[in-house]
């Protein structure tokens, strides 16, 4: 709601304003919603493996985890999510300058925003029906309105119909775990109708720094994990997803007008007029948006799922793990192998947090007297049966991975036990953002099938050959 | 001995401050937009007879704040890739003016909002998100800039209003039109808008 005000505005970074025009657009009708997924976007993004959690098959892992960078929808050629997911990182990838580098991590993370609109001509042709409507009518007679009105005078209507609807934001604060946003929306609700004249005015946000909390169903359906579903552009209402539109018709059930107000009528022209005012208040915002914008419709709707997706995003979603819909497993749990040389273990182990496999833990003994050698440069990853590149081992930073060409002998003495966590090259994934260590890179989930390792350990020029492989399955 | 540590602790208590205070992205930032105010503010360019003039040395500092390649790159993400140099330099040049035209009016009607500087985050070594907002009669509108280290200078690639980050929205935007189109449709259209009027 604080949205619905950017006002005429602003000074210069205003770069943008108008992009905002759209919260308020929709805002002032009330609230709603965000949140992705969508098969397609799932697809892609698995594919990115851009975040440094991130490339889960599941699709709650992934809301959950980037909630900003998911929303819109056709991707021009959604790439099943093995194919990139399994491309080899080549020199090429590797040597990359530096500082473009991030711009295209930071690319292929913000490819990833849009919603699914396979109602896309009908929202197209509500779209061109708005326009008309507002330069036709709306904004000619916001004009008048305004003529008549100080900006002072309409800003006091909007404070009043935003304290009334107190209600909305107390309980959805409450739903998403908010108790201070509630506490602090009761304090609100109880100054400004008092000091602030039944709510004409807010002393609250700027003398006493409560600020509004900016709460509706649709959002709390999103720190729910409810995804966005697709969008849906309404005829005078605007732009919603299929969440913030379920959203919106549980806010009127916390809208005072909607109880108190009779008849049908009044009741209408009331919520009405609560948008006209809103609306008056923020001429120019919508021009300047569609000056703006090379393709208006898809402007207004990016803007208004990356609006909605922030507002979640700013409440952070639910922090219980839900278990993620697909949960592997992997058939032996430890598959092992023995021979006169050593002994083999080799474990797939689940990426933190996630209910897929990422890595390996492979613990090999020495059983002879003498010092085995385990030949990294030999030794493959094998999914269903054939070879698919190295393996890589923790530890091992972006750059290192340019350098490990001439892979040493790694030497376990007689009666020693190696352990180390492997994971295949092949599901590597470039991380956004360096973590701690270097680290840029993401282990990819080891996809379903017969996922293993075909060893080879060397003795004094004698090799020895040794497969595992454990089967991983949902 | 106490009270050595105790002493030690004040001091670092006290040195930890100066450098958790605004760091180079927000003062960059900061600074740029400052000189905005400025020309925005100055007495002697009042008026519609220097509109122009203001005009011109907005953008001088926009030519400064923002790095439009990186910005034009990020935008096109992967279809960067489809353009051929020329198209490229043409797409830096075109888009910068959509932009400005977009918005300088806007600017230009600015009139006694505050802008305040909350906080910078460093993204990573070289990139960072510098937190404003700006503060009119009626509401609060967060801006975040984010800026990354070129060349020892830190530039603006992107501009994030109310979570609405621009980069991703035009990307949208274009990458609708590029499904189906090649890079010049993409110029043909970016030239016929920023033709005047």
């Amino acid at each position: 709601m604080r949205s619905m005000d950017f006002m005429k505005p602003l000074s210069w970074m205003v770069l943008l304003v108008a992009f905002t025009a759209v919260g308020c657009a929709h805002n002032s009708t009330s609230n709603l919603s965000m949140e992705p997924m969508v098969p397609s976007v799932q697809e892609k993004q698995v594919t990115l493996a851009t975040v440094d959690k991130n490339p889960s098959q599941s699709k709650e892992v992934m809301e959950e985890q980037n909630p900003p960078a998911v929303e819109e929808v056709q991707e021009e050629k959604p790439r099943p999510a093995s194919e990139e997911g399994t491309e080899d990182l080549s020199d090429e990838d590797l040597d990359f300058e530096e500082d473009l580098d991030f711009l295209e991590e930071e690319g292929e993370e913000a490819e990833v925003v849009l919603i699914a609109d396979p109602l896309e001509p009908l929202n197209r042709a509500i779209f061109h029906f708005n326009d008309r409507l507002y330069f036709w009518f709306l904004k000619p007679a916001a004009r008048g309105y305004n003529w008549v009105f100080p900006e002072d005078f309409r800003v006091a209507v909007r404070n009043f119909f935003v304290n009334l609807l107190f209600p909305i934001r107390f309980v959805n604060s409450i739903l998403q775990g908010n108790f201070r946003g509630a506490g602090i929306e009761v304090s609100r609700f109880a100054v400004n109708s008092t000091l602030g004249f039944f709510g004409f005015f807010d002393p609250s946000s700027r003398g006493l720094n409560l600020p509004m909390q900016d709460e509706d169903v649709g959002q709390t359906l999103g720190v729910w994990r409810v995804g966005h579903g697709f969008f849906i552009n309404m005829p005078v209402l605007g732009p919603f997803s299929t969440r913030s539109l379920i959203g919106w018709v549980g806010d009127s059930f916390l809208d005072p007008i909607t109880w108190y107000v009779d008849p049908l009528l009044l009741r209408w022209g009331l919520k009405g007029y609560k948008k006209f005012n809103n609306v008056s208040l923020t001429l120019g915002d919508y021009e300047a948006l569609k000056e703006a914008a090379i393709d208006p419709y898809i402007a207004i709707r990016n803007a208004y799922i990356q609006y909605r997706n922030a507002l979640v995003k700013e409440r952070g979603v639910f922090p219980e793990k839900v278990t993620p819909v697909e949960v592997y497993s992997s058939n032996p749990e430890v598959q092992r192998a023995s021979n006169e040389y050593f002994v083999a273990e080799l474990k797939p182990q689940r990426k933190e947090g996630q209910g897929f496999f990422a890595t390996f833990r492979l613990v090999l003994t020495n059983k002879t007297e003498k010092e085995l050698n385990l030949d990294w440069e030999n030794t493959f990853y094998l999914l269903n049966s054939r070879e698919k590149g190295r393996f890589l081992w923790e530890g091992v930073t972006w750059d290192g991975l340019t350098e490990i060409r001439g892979r040493p002998l790694v030497p376990i003495a007689a009666g020693e036990t190696l352990t180390a966590v492997i994971f295949p090259k092949q599901l590597l994934g470039r991380a956004s953002g360096a973590a701690p260590g270097g680290v840029q890179y993401t282990q990819g989930a080891l996809p379903e099938g017969e996922n293993g390792i075909a060893l080879v350990v060397r003795q004094n020029g004698k090799v020895i050959r040794e497969k595992m492989v454990v089967t991983i399955s949902k | 001995m106490k009270r050595l540590r105790v002493g030690f602790i004040l001091l670092v208590l006290l040195i930890i401050p100066f450098h958790a205070g605004a760091g180079v992205p927000l003062d960059t930032v900061e600074g740029h937009v400052n000189e905005v105010l400025k020309v925005l503010r100055d007495p002697a360019l009042q008026g519609e007879a220097n509109k122009e003039a203001k005009q011109e040395r907005i953008e001088a500092v926009a030519d400064e704040m923002f790095d439009y390649v990186a910005l034009s790159r990020l935008t096109l993400g992967r279809n960067w890739k489809e353009f051929n140099e020329d198209q490229k330099k043409e797409f830096v040049q075109l888009y910068r003016s959509i932009l400005e035209k977009a918005y300088m009016d806007r600017i230009l009607s600015y009139t006694d909002e505050k802008v305040i500087f909350d906080k910078e985050t460093m993204l990573s070594e070289k990139k960072a998100e510098v937190q404003t907002h700006i503060l009119t009669k009626s509401t609060e509108i967060p801006i975040f800039y984010r800026v990354y280290l070129k060349d020892g200078k830190w530039k603006v690639y992107d501009v994030i209003i109310e979570g609405i980050s621009l980069i991703n929205n035009y990307r949208t935007q274009f990458r609708d039109i590029l499904a189906n189109n090649p890079p010049e449709e993409v110029l043909k259209i970016l030239r016929k808008k920023t033709e005047p009027a």
